[in-house]
């Protein structure tokens, strides 16, 4: 048998340098640690420049970095970031190694190895930490492996330079492993993964979680642990630098006073850009439908969907009834991802436009993927909205989308391909029901000040977690509470408390992750990043921590006769094409059944919202899309035998309405039986009337008339009104009288037939709304005021 | 460019990136890339001349400008790709010949385009429906095996 040694090749047949990824951690308590090994090895006769860019969880910090290279374990430092690029540029330089890992603009990570010599390994271990945050008795852990295709210039808009960039290669394959072992009572909890198959060996204590199935860095890792009893938690441990210090770390468990069943506004955003075709969607689509199924009497909303543009269904807010939810299940079922680019910004203003009043909030559905994720929160948080976000996809941006959710006042939740999207939405549901918590501050123990102390959320809400870090000079002892103002001079309540237990030594973790998070509030203060930028970095290098201000950073001396002698080759290591991403392949479709999965509720897409059969034989076949009404073409079942009509139909196309004129519907009855003519809202469309007219008969006047009364009373209404041929002008009326007034005759004499069923108070109505005396418009006030159905 | 002087004094990495306003990493990584030719001598022995300056003060222009690398690459070329392709005239009429493969599976080649042949597209037809049984049956078989073993 011939042995062939397995190697890894890239499209152009070079051999591959990076290997995979293991990653190993423990959850306990409140924090996870993870180490992540990153194995790299030089194939080719040269030496190369190894960079590598990668993700990290939201918020995670990192601890450290060890590095095996060949048989030599090395370690570095955290130093200043301009000193760190001038060390490893001169290492570089002298023919040496280094090894540098840099924070990204946008929060990723890139590795960069220098002078990897011929046939040499590398190991680089990169250890890091973050505090879990509980979500109304559930916790997800999410380890990102790859970074998807994000539209915009990562330089220009995402303030990436440009070796930190990523390319992607649809062939790469890299080896991808974990190990988890929850600790504590977390071992008790009921354990899932939305995303890979996995194996798990519990006990009362420990449960260890591993990979069921060969995997590759193609998904995010997710745990959902849920069934969980947590409760707010307070701890201190030594502070890293200073001595008799302290740091604490408070985990409250928000507890909102009962009662609090806000009515919602909400104005729903879905990203229909390119990247989301394929599973992600149809996870936005399971997702929506969840979303209308949430909706009760009094709640309002709106849907518009974005890519290039954004396109509004409506022009303000609705009031929730079975019509508007049916006409939003509706717009659902017809989403595709065919809108191109993903331009997020300009959507989340022109929806933040819609007119609305009070307060409002704005649901956004993406699965994040732009370069200008600092440009859009900016612009988001000068709306008065909060966003809430729902993350879509095998590998979403979540950096990016807990950052618009955070800084905005809203919250974010994920569905991965193939996970229930219902628990997700229900916990969306919760939050944005939660009563708008005022004014949240932190009550520490009777005279205890900290030195410092992060800032508290703006809003919290119930049975989700808010994390604050101190530092105090020395241990104190006693509870901490978090307090809020429910309204506009009330006294302040407790909705959260934890009391400190003993100094717990922890190697410095707690100290660090506070002086992470304390630069991380700094940095977000608005001008302290030039003011305290000397005293981030101080704290930063102090504490040891990668920040965007410092780099990690590691050389190796080597012996004359090992130094390259050129520049090293540049191997930049491509990310794997996120699974499903841009409907390349389908998880979903995929014979592994993720546990956790329920039985979804929503209901499948289904034509019952298009024409009924009965007006399908009528007008499926007239080719005039509602949008875009132009030629009637071909009837195949019109009682008048006419099979080919080439008569030109008047509409109108404005900004405001696009479809048939009253002429234009007059045309389209010409010549038929009353008996086909349109009897729902389906064949309406389906004959051109604009959307914005089907949509006031649907959802406003037929609130109190069947479809059938409301459809002949909008027919009627147009058959008999009384069109001026002049109103616009003579010399177009004249070209108007010997069109109009033999065509309403004719289809008057139909109508007289009396087959149809006319209740004459609702034609009036009708009539008064939509009509003037100009066959060939509709009545502009219709379109200027704001909609009845809509928010007022 | 080819008209440039490469005859002209000689600038060490520093100085270039003084006078092209680049970190060193940025004009390295042109450098790694090929946007930027190497420099005469290596390491710290490196020179670069007026004509690597000319081409870095180029590619920031263009970056600057929106401009991709890859796009700035074939400009720097030479005539390789500067032009856009020819936009396809309102009217006019492209054939694609739509293949399916398998069911959620289509080949849509557009012949005039793509250059080839009746028998070369026959070869690929061929080569693509080959894999795509390849991998059917490679993962029935796994498929079988996991059956079996559980």
């Amino acid at each position: 048998m011939n042995a062939i040694a397995p190697k890894l090749c890239t499209t152009d047949g070079r051999e591959l340098l990076f290997e995979g990824v293991i990653a190993k951690g423990d959850v306990r308590g409140l924090c996870l640690n993870m180490s992540v090994e990153q194995h790299f090895r030089n194939p080719g006769a040269d030496n190369v420049e190894v960079v590598y860019t990668f993700p990290l969880p939201w918020r995670a910090m990192l601890m450290g970095v060890d590095v095996v290279l060949g048989d030599k374990h090395l370690t570095g430092v955290v130093t200043e970031k301009a000193k760190a690029a001038r060390i490893y540029e001169d290492t570089i330089a002298d023919g040496n190694t280094a090894i540098m890992l840099e924070r990204n603009a946008d929060q990723s990570y890139t590795l960069n190895l220098g002078n990897l010599a011929a046939q040499e390994r590398c190991v680089v271990t990169i250890r890091y930490a973050q505090t879990l945050a509980f979500e109304q008795g559930n916790l997800r852990l999410l380890i990102p492996t790859t970074i998807a295709p994000r539209y915009g210039d990562m330089v220009k808009d995402g303030g990436l330079q440009p070796h930190q960039t990523t390319t992607h290669d649809l062939l790469a394959e890299y080896d991808f492993g974990i190990t988890l072992h929850l600790h504590g009572l977390l071992a008790r909890a009921r354990i899932g993964s939305p995303s890979h198959p996995v194996t798990v060996l519990a006990t009362e204590v420990l449960t260890t979680v591993t990979l069921g199935k060969k995997a590759q860095l193609d998904r995010d890792f997710i745990l959902v642990l849920d069934q969980l009893e947590h409760d707010s938690m307070a701890i201190m441990a030594p502070d890293f630098v200073k001595a008799d210090a302290v740091a604490v770390l408070a985990s409250f468990r928000v507890k909102l006073p009962e009662g609090a069943n806000q009515k919602v506004a909400v104005k729903i955003l879905v990203d229909c850009s390119g990247s989301m075709a394929g599973d992600s969607i149809e996870a936005a689509k399971r997702s929506l439908h969840a979303i209308i199924n949430q909706f009760d009497a009094g709640d309002r909303f709106s849907v518009s969907k974005f890519g290039n543009d954004v396109a509004h269904r409506g022009r303000a807010l609705w009031k929730v009834t079975d019509a508007t939810k049916a006409a939003g299940r509706r717009w659902i079922d017809e989403l595709d991802a065919d809108m191109g680019g993903t331009e997020m910004e300009g959507a989340l203003q022109s929806t933040f436009n819609l007119a609305h009043s009070g307060a409002c909030d704005v649901l956004l559905i993406t699965d994040g993927e732009i370069s200008a994720i600092d440009a859009t929160i900016e612009t988001a948080k000068t709306s008065s909205h909060r966003v809430f976000v729902v993350g879509i996809g095998s590998s979403p941006a979540e950096v990016h989308l807990r950052r618009l959710a955070s800084e905005t006042g809203g919250a974010c939740d994920f569905v991965a391909p193939g996970e229930a999207v219902e628990p997700a939405i229900l916990r969306m549901f919760n939050r944005l029901r939660s009563s708008r918590m005022q004014q949240l501050a932190l009550q520490w123990p009777v005279s205890q000040k900290p030195t410092w102390a992060t800032p508290v959320n703006a809003t919290a809400f119930d049975g989700d977690t808010v994390t604050v870090y101190a530092q105090f000079d020395q241990a104190i002892v006693g509870d901490v509470s978090l307090l809020c103002t429910p309204m506009v001079g009330a006294e302040p309540i407790a909705i959260g408390s934890a009391q400190l237990g003993a100094l717990e030594s922890d190697g410095g973790t707690i100290s660090r992750m506070a002086a992470y998070a304390h630069i991380d509030a700094l940095g977000r203060i608005e001008g302290a990043r030039s003011i305290g930028l000397e005293r981030t970095i101080a704290l930063a290098v102090a504490y040891q921590l990668l920040t965007d201000q410092t780099n990690f950073i590691l050389t190796l001396e080597r012996a004359e006769s090992e130094r390259a002698t050129d520049m090293p080759r540049l191997n930049k290591v491509a990310q794997m094409m996120a699974a499903g991403h841009s409907g390349m392949g389908s998880v979903e479709s995929s014979t592994w059944a993720p546990r956790f999965r329920s039985g979804t509720s929503v209901r499948e897409p289904s034509t019952a919202y298009d024409a009924p059969m009965f007006c399908r034989q009528d007008f499926d076949a007239v080719d005039v899309s509602a949008a875009t009404p132009s030629v009637w073409r071909t009837s195949r079942s019109s009682s008048s035998d006419r099979t080919q009509v080439d008569k030109k139909l008047d509409t109108i196309n404005t900004p405001q309405y696009s479809g048939l004129s009253p002429m234009g519907i007059l045309q389209c009855l010409d010549g038929k039986n009353p008996g086909d003519w349109p009897s729902t809202y389906a064949a309406l469309r389906k004959m051109g009337v604009g959307v914005p007219i089907i949509d006031w008969l649907e959802l406003v006047v037929g609130q109190d008339h069947s479809e059938t009364e409301v459809v002949a009373g909008f027919l009627a209404a147009v058959i008999e009104q009384k069109f001026s041929a002049f109103s616009n002008g003579v010399v177009k009326g004249l070209m108007t009288l010997a069109q109009l007034m033999p065509l309403q005759q004719r289809v008057l004499k139909y109508l007289r037939s009396g087959i149809l069923q006319i209740d004459q108070s609702l034609q009036t109505e009708i009539a008064i709304h939509l009509l003037t005396p100009d066959a060939r418009a509709w009545n502009e006030v219709f379109f200027n005021a704001t909609a009845e159905f809509e928010d007022n | 460019m080819s008209n440039i002087n490469t005859s002209n004094p000689s600038h060490s990495l520093a100085e270039l990136c003084v006078l092209s306003d680049l970190s060193v990493r940025t004009v390295r990584y042109y450098v790694q890339v090929g946007l930027v030719d190497r420099p005469d001598g290596e390491t710290r022995a490196a020179r670069y001349s007026n004509k690597h300056l000319e081409q870095l003060l180029l590619i920031r222009k263009w970056t600057s400008a929106g401009v991709s690398l890859e796009r700035i690459r074939e400009m720097l070329a030479g005539g390789d790709a500067p032009i856009a392709p020819r936009p396809r005239a309102p009217g006019s009429i492209e054939i694609r010949s739509h293949i399916n493969v398998a069911d959620g599976i289509e080949l849509v080649i557009e012949p005039g385009r793509a250059g080839l042949s009746p028998e070369q597209v026959r070869a690929f037809l061929k080569g693509v429906m080959t894999t795509y049984q390849q991998v059917i049956d490679s993962t029935d078989q796994s498929a079988n095996k996991t059956g079996r073993k559980t």
